[in-house]
């Protein structure tokens, strides 16, 4: 160590000098107050021995200013007196002063004294060095939480939160605390919505939003059923997350035609769906264990389905809300939250009042990363925007010249959906990709027609009441069961002209008899379009270049051209 | 918050009691308490009667005794709990995977 | 000249110890340091400067005391004490008593290291 003596007395600090170079510390030399401020800055001793009474300045002013200089950094400082009276002495503590050392001097106990001094500048330097690195590290992960942050959205961006039916309140960091808000729309009409809360915080919840994400938005433009999804997203989960880590969901399928909902809910708060222009409030509830905890063969996508007539509502929210807290530890509360919707008069105004009654139990120093909260409105889809079906991008070059032939036999139809399959190979090429929502719409048509009426030999004719529509699918599922013969045979092909146009064709033939299709061209009257069933064929000759059955009427083949001119939507 | 178990005269089961709040403190204590006991235990209590609060990762610390006590095969009870840690388990579901009483 | 009356023996036996190959030195300071303190005692006094009086014989106390001239070190202590009361009687016969006693002092010290 360095050690600065400041003292007045010539022998005095030859006799200290003697005893602390003898321990082996290096010595420096001051005669006054003054002097040993200019030594402190010139030299920068580690522990300073300050006599009291000096000229020019005196010790405890000397102390001071050095104490001040020296800033966060510890320089102890001894000082050496002979005044041996208590208050003297607590005066010198006072005045900034470490310790004291008084006259005469004992060299054992001024040893004693150094050496502590030495340790504890020793763990103060340690302290600080320590508190430096968690102060840079937190920064980086603060920077790597940003970064995460950034490629979560990129992943999350292609959803339709904003669509003009959906409210929703969350924070832009909630991804790290494990909850995540997801929608898209459906190509072939209606959306999927996904509320989950994952266990834990930080990155680790993070993490595994990111591959879930990816599978509901991915499977959710490829057609994909909800069931399906669901069953995927679970068995990722599973398979990435440690054993103790899951992820809380209420999953909505919500169908605009049909006017109802389909709900799968895990380990989630009730939820409230709001109808009769907002006098029926009905509270739903989870029937399952959350994602993530069962195994595939064990996880049930049972799914409950709630009929939403038009301006009905669907509440839902993570547990953030019911356990948001104020100043004095208090929850919020099911019972606050539940007076909130009793109280209100105009469902169009609960979505705020929800949020501001939360808020203000709260209290404004609270944060609110834990808040989730998604209201869902029953509308016209037509009232909501175009949406695009922003699928991944990728580097390679398209196929524009192609053709496939495909043919599913009996257990297959039973069993298998062809049709996320078949879309994925047509949205290969750019200008299809475009047309997604309709290219989906007659393909799943002329798929559904071929299965329905060619191999199980349904009549459409019962799908023209609603009992009637009831019957004609629980005919359906016996067909189905009972089925052991058929086939539906698939041709697709695709040619295009230096790619600025192209042309798309899809033949479909059943194993089934077939039906007088030049009698049923004759009797589609355009007013037709709003009977249930009479929506099929009608649409397809619209978005259709040509459509023409061909043989006894079990063989189909649309084409459909780009670019599109003058085709009725 | 504490974790104290005991294993009973039998030598077969094992009692696990959480006093206080179950949330992820008690992370490393519950998992001493079940981890490097004797083979012979194939039964597992868990006595919830002075829990106070049960969290999400108190949850996960279930889900964790299961896999270790077996997974599907574990034989795992989850007594004396009051209205609202009941609540919490009855939204998670768990009465699927333990028997609660 | 007995040495017991005007030292703490033991403390100063430590010193040399301490001091080793020094200890001359040291007593060479002390003396070159200590000779004009008398001087400038009596001239305080007869300024009748008090705060100088009692810094100087502060700071001589502490000197002798170091080297454990003890009853040195008693005698400015109480020229200290009496000229922080700014009590300037009976300091005289301390000034004389001083001269007196560190002239005995410098002789035993001189006689050690010679």
């Amino acid at each position: 160590m360095k050690i600065l003596i400041a003292d007045d007395n010539a022998s005095d600090r030859f006799l200290l000098s003697k005893i602390i170079s003898k321990q082996g510390h290096e010595v420096v030399e001051a005669e006054n107050g003054k002097h040993a401020i200019d030594c402190y800055v010139k030299e920068a001793p580690d522990i300073i021995l300050m006599d009291v009474l000096m000229p020019e300045l005196n010790g405890k002013e000397a102390a001071k200013e050095i104490k001040r200089i020296a800033g966060e950094d510890l320089v102890p400082i001894i000082f050496l007196t002979s005044l041996v009276d208590a208050q003297s002495l607590a005066d010198c503590l006072e005045a900034g002063g470490d310790d004291f050392l008084t006259k005469p001097y004992n060299h054992i106990i001024l040893k004693a004294k150094i050496d502590a001094f030495v340790r504890m500048r020793n763990m103060h330097a340690t302290l600080q060095k320590q508190r430096d690195t968690i102060a840079a590290n937190n920064q980086h992960m603060l920077h790597e939480q940003r970064v995460a942050k950034a490629v979560f959205d990129n992943v999350a961006h292609s959803g339709c939160l904003d669509a003009t039916n959906i409210k929703y309140m969350l924070s832009p960091l909630a991804v790290f605390n494990g909850d995540v808000l997801l929608a898209a729309r459906k190509p072939s009409g209606g959306m999927h919505v996904f509320l989950g809360d994952f266990t834990g915080h930080g990155l680790p919840a993070a993490i595994g939003a990111m591959p879930m994400a990816e599978i509901f938005y991915g499977m959710t433009a490829k057609g994909f059923a909800l069931r399906d999804i669901l069953r995927e997203i679970n068995l990722k989960l599973k398979s990435i997350l440690p054993v103790g880590f899951f992820c809380c969901a209420a999953v909505v399928d919500l169908s605009f035609t049909k006017r109802s909902v389909s709900m799968w809910m895990g380990g989630v708060p009730d939820c409230y769906l709001l109808s009769q222009q907002g006098t029926q409030l009905k509270t739903l509830r989870s029937h399952h264990l959350p994602l993530g905890v069962l195994s595939s063969d064990q996880f049930d996508v049972e799914m409950t389905e709630h009929s939403m007539d038009f301006e009905d509502r669907l509440f839902m929210w993570s547990d953030g809300i019911v356990e948001a807290r104020d100043s004095a530890g208090n929850m919020f509360g099911e019972e606050r939250l539940q007076a909130v919707f009793k109280q209100n008069t105009h469902p169009d105004l609960l979505f705020e009042a929800v949020k501001e009654s939360v808020n203000i139990f709260v209290g404004e120093t609270e944060r609110d990363d834990d808040t989730t909260l998604i209201e869902l409105k029953m509308v016209d889809e037509s009232e909501l925007e175009q949406s695009e079906l922003v699928l991944e991008q990728r580097m390679t070059t398209d196929p524009s010249d192609w053709k496939i032939d495909y043919e599913l036999g009996v257990d297959s139809l039973k069993y298998f959906n062809p049709l996320p399959l078949l879309m994925h190979i047509v949205m290969e090429v750019p200008a299809l990709r475009a047309m997604g929502g309709q290219l989906f719409t007659v393909v799943a048509e002329l798929i559904s027609n071929a299965f329905e009426h060619g191999v199980l030999k349904l009549d459409s004719a019962l799908k023209s009441t609603p009992a009637g529509f009831v019957d004609f699918y629980t005919l359906r599922e016996k067909r189905v069961n009972e089925l052991n013969s058929g086939f539906i045979k698939i041709n697709m092909t695709h040619s295009s002209a230096e790619g600025r146009s192209g042309i798309f064709c899809i033949t479909i033939e059943d194993s089934g008899e077939g039906f007088d299709y030049a009698k049923k061209t004759s009797e589609n009257k355009p007013q037709d379009e709003n009977k249930f069933s009479g929506r099929g064929i009608p649409l397809i000759y619209s978005l259709c270049h040509s459509l023409e059955y061909i043989g006894c009427g079990n063989k189909v083949v649309a084409e459909i051209h780009w670019p599109q001119k003058n085709v009725a939507k | 918050m504490g974790v104290q178990s005991n294993i009973d005269s039998s030598g077969k089961e094992l009692t696990v009691k959480i006093d206080g709040r179950f949330d992820f403190s008690a992370h490393q204590e519950f998992r001493d308490a079940y981890e490097g006991i004797p083979a012979d235990v194939n039964s597992y209590v868990v006595d919830l009667g002075d829990t106070s609060y049960l969290d999400s990762s108190a949850l996960g610390m279930l889900l964790l005794l299961r896999d270790h006590a077996g997974g599907d095969n574990a034989n795992i009870k989850i007594i004396k709990c009051n209205e609202d840690v009941r609540k919490i388990l009855t939204i998670s579901n768990f009465e699927q995977l333990f028997t609660i009483q | 000249m007995d040495k017991t009356s005007h030292f703490d023996t033991e403390a100063l036996v430590m010193l040399e110890e301490i001091m080793e190959d020094e200890f001359p030195d040291l007593i060479q300071v002390f003396i070159s340091d200590s000779d004009p303190r008398l001087p400038a005692l009596q001239q305080a006094y007869d300024v009748q400067d008090c705060s100088s009086l009692r810094e100087l014989a502060h700071s001589f106390k502490g000197a002798s005391g170091n080297l454990s001239a003890l009853p040195l070190a008693d005698l400015c202590f109480k020229i200290e004490e009496k000229a922080r009361d700014t009590n300037l009687d009976g300091i005289q016969p301390l000034i004389t008593a001083i001269d007196t006693e560190y002239r005995v002092v410098k002789k035993i010290l001189l006689s050690l290291i010679k």
